[in-house]
């Protein structure tokens, strides 16, 4: 924690005025433009927080000592700085953006196949996956780090991927892209553990370095190059995981709460004449 | 489904796809974990990269067969989805052809890469990975050619055909395992 | 109204007899027999072989085996107990009873089924057959490499291993994929998930667990084949090959699997105790909660079972934490069985003995589990005898227990006849009493430093006397199977009573004849409640009406 104190904050500017005007624009969205045009209700003040909340640990991610701690010297913490992006701010976003703000897509007709094909579980799941593991090959994780835009890209990247991921369990219920059933929702969750976990074991479990920077990179706090890699692969193990049961969890407690209001005619063979 | 269609079979569509989608799950899982295999014995020593880089062509164009195949396994479906009987056999029939080609092709490969499955650990995962995909191609050829039996007997309609949907997606499955098999042993 | 939620399946005319019609059937009622009584044989077969080793270790240097005999039989001891038993006999009550408690007529996929059955069948027979063929498999039921590889191990005992639990794979699959969709699509009107019985909870979320954990076994015995066989060298460090990589493999399924094993029987004891207490189930969400997180959290912790083989120092904390965060759940389990017993009015009939004789012991089992996820400790009582205390009270005080607490409760159901209480009970105490004769030393044992997986020791050690009263424990455990053979038999011979309900329960087998008619149900049933058939006895105190 005092590393704080001996690494300096990076406030790169594309990045503060980034998500000045991300959040500037929330504002608007959820204030002057909806009462302007009547588009819905406001969120709840626990959405508001979760959206700003997810803004300022993204922000703190990327300007904090962590990013310098990342990009510099240390493997686990640039994988706290990803896990955070990717598990707590693209949630958290989710959370906090009302829905009615997507369906007004709604009469863009292709906007809504893209939408819908984009959220769709399995499609969401690869993409999520696809883009996690393909940042993780030795030769792109490297080129990242040695190139200042592609490594923006990479983040970017990473925040689109999250969202598109998290959609079928985080998202706001909208007309334009609908999440899941619970069950489904719960299955999708778990599914989701497996590249985590198959990532994070190869990480932990591994008897080389993968990343050659991270071999040249200088050593602090007496971590060995191969000790920071399990230390990343542990943090991408058992967080995630907590996480994840975290999300599993509400939505199960959700889904009872739903069934509990319920006259039963939810289900697929009372469908039957 | 549709509006024409009765909940029962509604129903029995929606058991198949549960169940093919489970299957699919734990197939999934199968691969994954000869991948992980595969990973784990690649940090052992020095891989022979080479070997599969310098003959990537065949593979390659053996990609594109089933990609192919892909399109018209589709199409077959989306032809007995309109009541086309005829368009429904054609494009299974040479589904079915494309999938025995890629087979075929995947001998003629495993037969000339000079490599033996006991060639150290690399040339054990080569075959173990493209060995069960391919025993589950020709797996789905097996459903194809039932499903292409039972199509000139006339047992599907625009309304009723769950075998062609299953075969289809199994289809569809085989494929998306060949490109991440292709692209972790070929290309990365 | 009644609804008929899927189309008939073919009959079963109630007067076929004969061997023809048990072989060519797919009801799943003669299916989950034929699953019961397979796997009680294997039972007795798995006993006998624990027998052999409790002799043979009575006394110091014995020489009632040989060492490579002594490999065999616990190989085949521990294969036998768990996947040609406990899994079948879950596996067994399953295909009886969830038809059955959902209210429908039959599994989704009733000739599938039948294959599941064949497949296990034919699998128990190969793998024993090795007996004959040149010797059983004598590398422990998880067969670490490179031990197992051909140098090590010539003959073909690991072979047959291997191929056995192949297509033991292959059923436990199969019928995994046919309970998910039976409890998805089947289920009767009204049933929703939150209203479905905890046995059909934790049948579900252990087909779940089956199906994902399985491919890794798979996987990590055909790389053992291809190495055996074709000369492969995944687990031949000389030519690239890596033996952690079968622990991991292994163990990837390894951890899924005890829950697999343990989750039905307390789907059992969920069912058992809140009939024998008059009360609901206690806290009904959090226990299904619970083991839907077992259920994921059971594939995060594989590496608990590796805490010896040299893991980073960072791992061992991560994994550590974690195996003590998946015992919370069972905890929850515990406190609710409890409370569903607290001012309950308790019948203390056989069944509910073994319920209860399974929440006292599975919780001593439990707890030493917890004691071995501190690494420390691991490191010292690893593959010694505590950690055979510990499978043990899980495995045969919890799984076994909770089955036999199963067989008591719905033997009536299945045959029209009711065992009898008082034999019942006798085979309780004598169980439990020997059970603990048995597997309490062994955690002194463990500490004292006895390895496992040793066909004798030295004199002078102290081990004797222990090894020797947990002789006459197995032994004790011996006569009460016997005695519930006998139970088995006399309950037979004596008329069969037919009675629906003998125990005035609370779900849908209840409504049904003993035994229950090939079509299970003449009208498909509507439920409001968790307990369907207490609402039909006491309308006035329906639960749906006061508020379940």
């Amino acid at each position: 924690m005092s590393l704080i104190l001996y690494y300096p904050w990076n406030w790169y500017p594309s990045v503060v005025i980034g998500f000045g005007l991300w959040t500037l624009a929330y504002l608007l969205l959820i204030g002057p433009l909806r009462l302007r045009f009547g588009w819905g209700k406001l969120p709840a003040p626990g959405q508001q927080i979760a959206f700003h909340f997810g803004t300022l640990i993204a922000l703190f991610a990327l300007v904090s000592p962590l990013d310098t701690l990342g990009d510099e010297y240390l493997f686990s913490a640039h994988m706290v700085q990803h896990l955070l992006l990717l598990f707590i701010t693209a949630p958290l976003w989710l959370l906090g953006i009302p829905g009615w703000s997507f369906d007004l897509l709604l009469p863009r007709k292709q906007i809504v196949k893209l939408a819908r094909m984009l959220t769709n579980p399995l499609v969401s799941f690869f993409i999520f996956a696809f883009v996690m593991i393909v940042w993780h090959l030795p030769a792109l994780y490297n080129l990242a780090l040695e190139h200042e835009g592609l490594h923006i890209f990479e983040h970017l990247t990473y925040l689109a991927a999250a969202v598109i991921g998290w959609w079928p369990i985080a998202a706001p219920d909208t007309c334009i892209a609908p999440k899941p059933t619970p069950p489904v929702r719960m299955l999708y969750i778990f599914l989701l553990t497996i590249p985590c976990t198959g990532l994070a074991a190869i990480l932990t479990f591994a008897k080389v370095p993968f990343y050659p920077f991270y071999i040249t990179a200088p050593r602090i706090l007496g971590l060995s190059t191969l000790a920071d890699q399990q230390l990343g692969g542990l943090l991408m193990w058992l967080p995630t995981h907590l996480v994840l049961l975290s999300a599993l969890s509400l939505t199960f407690f959700g889904w009872f709460s739903s069934l509990k209001n319920n006259t039963g005619n939810h289900h697929p063979a009372s469908q039957l004449p | 489904m549709n509006a024409l269609t009765s909940p029962a079979h509604n129903h029995k569509v929606m058991t198949a796809r549960i169940a093919l989608l489970t299957a699919l799950g734990t197939e999934s899982v199968f691969f994954l974990t000869l991948i992980v295999a595969y990973i784990a014995l690649r940090n052992q020593f020095n891989w022979p990269m080479e070997h599969t880089l310098s003959r990537l062509a065949f593979p390659l164009a053996n990609s594109a067969v089933l990609i192919l195949s892909a399109l018209t396994a589709w199409r077959a479906q989306a032809s007995i989805s309109l009541g086309d009987q005829t368009g429904l056999k054609s494009w299974l029939l040479v589904t079915l052809l494309l999938g025995l080609f890629f087979v075929a092709g995947q001998v003629f490969d495993f037969t000339n890469a000079g490599l033996r499955i006991n060639d150290q650990a690399f040339g054990g995962v080569f075959f173990t990975l493209m060995g069960f995909h391919a025993l589950h191609v020709l797996a789905g050829v097996v459903i194809l050619a039932m499903n292409s039996l039972r199509a000139r007997l006339g047992d599907f309609t625009a309304e009723k055909h769950i075998a062609i949907e299953i075969g289809t997606y199994f289809w569809y499955y085989v494929t998306a395992v060949w490109i991440i098999l292709f692209a972790a042993l070929f290309l990365v | 109204m009644s609804v008929q939620a899927q189309s008939l399946p073919k009959m079963q005319d109630k007067s076929e007899s004969g061997l023809l019609s048990w072989l060519m059937t797919v009801d799943h009622k003669r299916i989950g027999i034929m699953y019961l009584v397979t796997a009680f044989l294997f039972f007795l077969v798995g006993g006998t072989e624990a027998l052999l080793m409790r002799l043979q270790l009575a006394q110091p240097n014995g020489k009632v085996l040989t060492p490579d005999q002594y490999n065999q039989i616990f190989t085949m001891h521990g294969t036998t107990m768990i996947f040609l038993v406990v899994m079948p006999l879950a596996a067994g009550f399953g295909n009886y009873f969830v038809p059955l408690l959902i209210g429908a007529r039959d599994m989704a996929f009733p000739k599938l089924n039948a294959l599941s059955y064949w497949t296990y069948l034919f699998a128990g027979i190969f793998m024993y057959s090795s007996f004959v063929f040149g010797g059983a498999p004598n590398d422990g039921w998880f067969s670490y490499a490179p031990l197992t590889e051909k140098l090590y191990s010539p003959t073909h005992g690991m072979d047959f291993w291997a191929m056995g639990i192949l297509l033991l794979g292959i059923a436990t699959t199969i019928g995994s994929i046919n309970f998910i969709v039976t409890i998805i699509q089947l289920r009767a009107p009204g049933m929703t998930i939150n209203r479905m019985p905890m046995f059909v909870w934790t049948t579900f979320v252990t087909s779940f667990l089956a199906v994902f954990s399985l491919p890794s076994l798979t996987t990590a015995v055909v790389l053992l084949l291809l190495d055996r066989q074709l000369g492969a060298h995944f687990y031949n460090v000389a030519q690239g090959g890596t033996a952690l990589l079968w622990q991991h493999l292994f163990w990837f399924f390894g951890h899924p699997e005890v829950y697999i094993l343990i989750l039905p029987a307390m789907g059992m004891v969920s069912e058992i105790i809140p009939v024998f207490s008059g009360k609901p189930l206690f806290g009904y969400m959090a226990v299904a909660y619970s083991a839907v997180a077992i259920g994921f959290l059971g594939f995060t912790v594989w590496a608990h079972h590796m805490f010896a083989t040299g893991m980073p120092a960072t791992s061992l904390l991560f994994f550590s934490a974690d195996s003590f965060l998946i015992g919370v759940p069972t905890g929850v389990k515990i406190f609710a069985w409890m409370g569903t017993m607290w001012k309950g009015k308790l019948r203390f009939s056989s069944a509910m003995l073994f319920a209860i004789g399974f929440v006292a012991l599975f919780l001593i089992g439990g707890l030493d589990g917890v004691h071995m996820a501190v690494v420390p400790v691991d490191w010292q009582i690893t593959d010694t005898y505590y950690v055979v205390a510990h499978i043990h009270y899980v495995l045969f005080g919890g799984a076994i227990f909770g089955i036999f607490g199963a067989i008591y409760y719905w033997f009536p159901k299945i045959t029209g006849h009711r065992l009898q209480e008082g034999i019942g009970k006798w085979h309780f105490w004598i169980m439990f009493i020997g059970m603990n004769l048995v597997f309490m030393p062994m955690h002194f044992l463990g500490i004292a430093g006895m390895p496992r997986r040793i066909y004798t020791y030295g004199d002078g050690l102290g081990w004797g006397i222990w090894n020797f009263v947990e002789t006459i424990g197995a032994f004790a455990i011996a006569i009460s199977v016997l005695v519930f053979l006998v139970n088995f038999f006399v309950s037979m011979r004596k008329p069969a009573t037919h009675e629906s309900d003998p125990w005035d329960g609370y779900t849908l087998e209840w409504t049904t004849s003993s035994p229950p008619p090939a079509y299970n149900f003449a009208e498909i049933p509507s439920v409001r409640s968790r307990r369907p058939v207490w609402d039909q006895k006491h309308p006035e105190m329906a639960d749906w009406k006061v508020g379940e």
